[in-house]
């Protein structure tokens, strides 16, 4: 991304929104993996 | 004048980078997906309010109701004002109704967590889970399963977060559980009410005909994006619209029918499997109910959408057939047939406003999905009625283990085979019933300032 419309303060905190969600699903994901992996090894 | 909600306010500058728009859908699904790990708060509510499950469940039953109609009548008005406003009012309402519920909690009056959560919020969801789609499908006409997909695809991770999330915050809070509630509650709502006005205020249109590099029209001459478009009126009265109603109601219906009675089911079909191991089941389901949303509607725009939903209904019957005929054979295929088909019931809502744009065209794609949800409600009732009303005379007979459950898998086998017959019906619309787009109006239906519309 190098014009100015991409390094906007939109843009940026678009970005910044893009790590929140990402990293609340990767928390989602994880804790759920833990509990669905008590299919397999309880 | 304009205020910054309006959609003249959100037209993107040139050279936008079309990816910096899905965290805006993302953000509002993975907020309203928390519906579906309402059941965390089942137990402690039964405890504040000293109450039945019924009860509390009507609380859940009622903001899935206000889905269906605020997603049906709210539709064209989201279409007319755009992506932002549509998010701003879907976190306003559903961000109130955890203060409102709260304050339910707090008073010990269980009709306000009615009013506060069901209605409130239910209002908030079926406006947040429509608003972002036809946005996204213009911004990506050249991979509208997969702009879908990953909107819807939050709607499932939504559940996801907000389970642990909500463990966690009612441990934190207090000792027992039901005098956490209302804490937690509020703690959720001004989550869930930054991340959706990030999304909300992040969110831009395309400018004025713009289309992705190297994009061209579809070949196979269906609508192309922004061009031409059925209006919202015109698409409820064609067959089309009511095969797709039909197709989304058999799908729903039929993975719900594994997801309501999941936990009993794997313990009734295997003595070995217990509630620990169920309890997994149950999240492993989960995974593969997120993650068919983003793969299969991906999958779609290379496969095509009737394929599509050839497989997840005509596949995904004989793979209830094989649960039904040998389920008890092993606990290995059991979790992995049904994991396919908990993938097609994801994949079925995350494909589905695809398959509205193939046929009826972009511009009001929102208001025509919106519409077609009301399949979601139905079968969201018609569902648990028959696997539980299965079960119970099942009971009633005597019958016990599997028994219990072997006629609702031979029910959702024919409920498969009809909707895959309604999805072969499908054809494309006549050229007469689409209308050029009203690419130069604003919200009031008057040409905007500048043409940027």
């Amino acid at each position: 991304m190098s014009n100015s419309a991409n390094t906007s303060p939109t843009a940026i905190a678009s970005i910044v929104l893009w790590v929140i969600v990402v990293a609340a699903l990767l928390y989602g994901v994880v804790q759920t993996a833990i509990d669905a992996s008590a299919l397999f090894t309880a | 004048m304009t205020t910054i909600l309006d959609h003249d306010r959100t037209v993107a500058p040139a050279n936008y980078n079309r990816w910096l728009i899905p965290p805006s859908a993302l953000a509002v699904h993975l907020s309203i997906g928390q519906v579906y790990a309402f059941s965390v708060f089942r137990n402690p509510l039964v405890d504040r309010f000293d109450t039945s499950l019924t009860a509390v469940g009507v609380i859940f039953s009622i903001s899935i109701v206000m889905l269906g109609l605020s997603a049906a009548f709210g539709g064209k008005w989201v279409e007319r004002n755009g992506p932002r406003k549509a998010m701003f009012v879907s976190g306003v309402f559903w961000c109130s109704g955890f203060a409102v519920g709260a304050l339910g909690v707090a008073t010990g009056q269980l009709w306000v967590v009615y009013f506060g959560y069901g209605v409130l919020g239910g209002l908030g969801l079926g406006i947040g889970y429509i608003s972002p789609v036809s946005t996204l499908l213009k911004w990506f006409p050249d991979r509208p399963g997969m702009a879908t997909g990953i909107a819807i695809m939050g709607f499932g991770g939504g559940a996801l977060i907000a389970s642990p999330l909500t463990s966690e915050l009612l441990d934190l809070f207090a000792e027992a559980p039901e005098d956490a509630i209302a804490q937690t509650f509020l703690v959720l709502g001004a989550f869930y009410f930054v991340v959706m006005m990030l999304g909300a205020f992040t969110v831009r249109v395309p400018p004025e005909g713009w289309t992705p590099e190297n994009y061209t029209a579809d070949e196979n001459g269906q609508a192309t994006a922004g061009a031409k478009s059925v209006r919202v009126e015109t698409a409820v009265r064609r067959r089309q619209f009511w095969l797709l109603w039909v197709v989304l109601l058999c799908n729903v219906t039929a993975g719900i029918g594994i997801l309501e009675q999941a936990s009993p089911m794997v313990q009734e079909f295997f003595d070995d499997v217990g509630p620990a191991e169920a309890a997994g089941f149950v999240g492993f389901l989960s995974l593969c109910n997120m993650l068919g949303r983003i793969v299969w509607s991906s999958a779609s725009d290379s496969i095509g959408r009737r394929r599509t939903y050839m497989g997840y209904l005509g596949l995904g019957g004989l793979l209830y057939l094989l649960i039904a005929v040998a389920g008890t054979s092993s606990v290995v295929m059991f979790v992995a047939v049904t994991g396919v088909i908990l993938s097609f019931y994801g994949g079925g809502f995350a494909t589905i406003p695809a398959y509205l744009k193939d046929l009826f065209g972009t511009y009001n794609v929102g208001a025509i999905h919106g519409r077609l949800l009301t399949a979601w409600s139905l079968a969201g009732v018609a569902g648990p009625l028959i696997i539980n009303g299965i079960a119970d005379f099942q009971i009633a007979a005597g019958r016990e283990g599997p028994a219990l459950y072997e006629l609702s898998l031979y029910v959702m086998v024919a409920v498969m085979a009809a909707g895959f017959l309604a999805n072969m019906l499908v054809r494309p619309l006549s050229e007469e019933d689409f209308e050029e787009d009203p690419a130069s109006e604003d919200a009031s239906g008057e040409p905007s300032q500048d043409g940027s519309r």
